[in-house]
């Protein structure tokens, strides 16, 4: 007992845990308490931080008992441009016609369909509710299961909100600020005509 | 404004990219580690082709195909391909990785990632083959000398050990002494001892959200915070 102690006292000491608990600690005054510190201190960046962890946390828990529904079939994803050299997207939205960057999560053989379901699901709801700029993870809108022509599951498309610009084909699709303005890109992409077409996905 | 994988702007931009810049990104992206692990996730997939960066610095993690919940089952699932088996730490190369995924082969990935940005140069290179096939070939000359040693854990330990030591030898020169300590201690995150790591301990042991949460904000967030250029 007292060697446990002891290592408790140590690694307390050498990883003082406080600042990581306060993060966690589910009451409404912390949070109170921490806005009102950002407000009064010049570099706000740890507080802001600290806010960030605990909405994440805070997340990643409603998560667990509250995943995001999958996106009807009726929604697809069209006018889909590769992101140079990156794993993501960009897509229209069929439903809004508003752009978005499509990221894909592989169901691999082996694996549990309803384990990776689950998990897509929390993941979705967890970045659909953390802000972009603070936790530097993209907004998500909503995720689609993707099957084959069989109906068996291929793996699932993660669709997230574009960051505050687009990845524009020339100036003038440049700073949206509305969904008006994105439904305006859309149109804009298809008068362009200089992106690859593909079925939707 | 417009958006980018690191990758194409590793490529691009060289050399011209200021420190300033480069901080913004490595600063966001040791952000949306912890903020991944705080809501129980692992990504399992961190290198410049899963990172979007904007003109302005602000950079989105993206490329969620392997991540996994911290609580699931894990499959210890890999593969082959060296490109990617660049950013994973020696023990989770290869079809079959010896151990299991903790937040601490996500450090060890963000490290590669930091080495990368520090020295702004892209590990990898793409090019067109003659049959309009995309080529993926090694960039710098250090790394691209690894791949010939034949036994896969020796090569992958040689990885890193080459790593490491190019983190010595050019990052200070680039972005100082505290962004390269910052570095070699993502490298070394799995090393037993280690700043992390006492001589008993294993990575999995650690995988519970306040100790590695503590661990990960002092040693690493923290640091990369008090930088500025």
């Amino acid at each position: 007992m007292q060697k446990s102690v002891q290592g408790f006292e140590d690694w307390y000491r050498r990883w003082d845990p406080s600042w990581f608990l306060i993060a966690r600690l589910a009451l409404p005054d912390v949070d109170a308490e921490i806005r009102q510190h950002r407000l009064e201190n010049e570099d706000a960046t740890p507080l802001t931080i600290l806010i960030g962890i605990r909405d994440a946390y805070r997340a990643g828990k409603d998560a667990l008992s509250r995943p995001l529904g999958f996106l009807p079939d009726s929604v697809t994803f069209y006018l889909p441009r590769q992101i140079e050299l990156s794993t993501a997207t960009v897509c229209a939205r069929s439903d809004n016609h508003t752009l978005a960057i499509l990221d894909y999560v592989e169901y691999r053989a082996g694996t549990n369909e309803v384990d990776i379901s689950n998990d897509v699901q929390n993941l979705a709801r967890v970045m659909s509710s953390l802000d972009p700029v603070t936790c530097s993870l993209l907004k998500c809108e909503g995720v689609k299961r993707n099957v084959d022509e069989a109906g068996r599951l291929r793996g699932f498309s993660l669709a997230f909100q574009m960051p505050l610009a687009q990845p524009s084909l020339s100036m003038e699709l440049m700073h949206p600020r509305s969904d008006d303005d994105r439904s305006a890109m859309v149109g804009l992409l298809k008068g362009k005509n200089t992106v690859p077409y593909a079925d939707g996905v | 404004m417009s958006i980018n994988s690191l990758r194409t702007s590793l490529l691009r931009q060289a050399p011209v990219v200021s420190i300033s810049f480069r901080l913004a990104i490595a600063k966001s992206m040791a952000r949306a580690v912890i903020f991944l692990h705080s809501a129980s996730f692992v990504h399992k997939n961190i290198r410049p082709e899963t990172v979007l960066t904007t003109e302005s610095g602000s950079s989105y993690l993206v490329g969620f195909q392997r991540f996994r919940a911290t609580a699931s089952h894990t499959y210890m699932l890999g593969d082959a391909l060296w490109h990617e088996n660049l950013y994973r730490h020696p023990t989770r190369q290869g079809v079959a990785p010896e151990e299991m995924y903790t937040i601490w082969h996500d450090v060890y990935s963000l490290g590669v990632c930091l080495l990368e940005i520090g020295l702004w140069s892209s590990f990898v290179q793409y090019a067109t083959g003659s049959n309009g096939e995309t080529l993926i070939l090694p960039g710098l000359l250090e790394v691209a000398a690894v791949p010939k040693i034949r036994d896969e854990r020796k090569r992958a330990f040689e990885l890193k050990r080459v790593l490491t030591e190019l983190a010595a030898s050019k990052l200070p020169g680039c972005m100082g002494d505290r962004y390269t300590s910052l570095v070699t201690t993502c490298l070394s995150c799995l090393d037993k001892p280690s700043k992390f790591m006492d001589s008993g301990e294993t990575s999995g042991e650690l995988d519970d959200g306040i100790d590695v949460g503590a661990r990960y904000v002092q040693g690493i967030l923290s640091e990369i915070e008090d930088i500025s250029m």
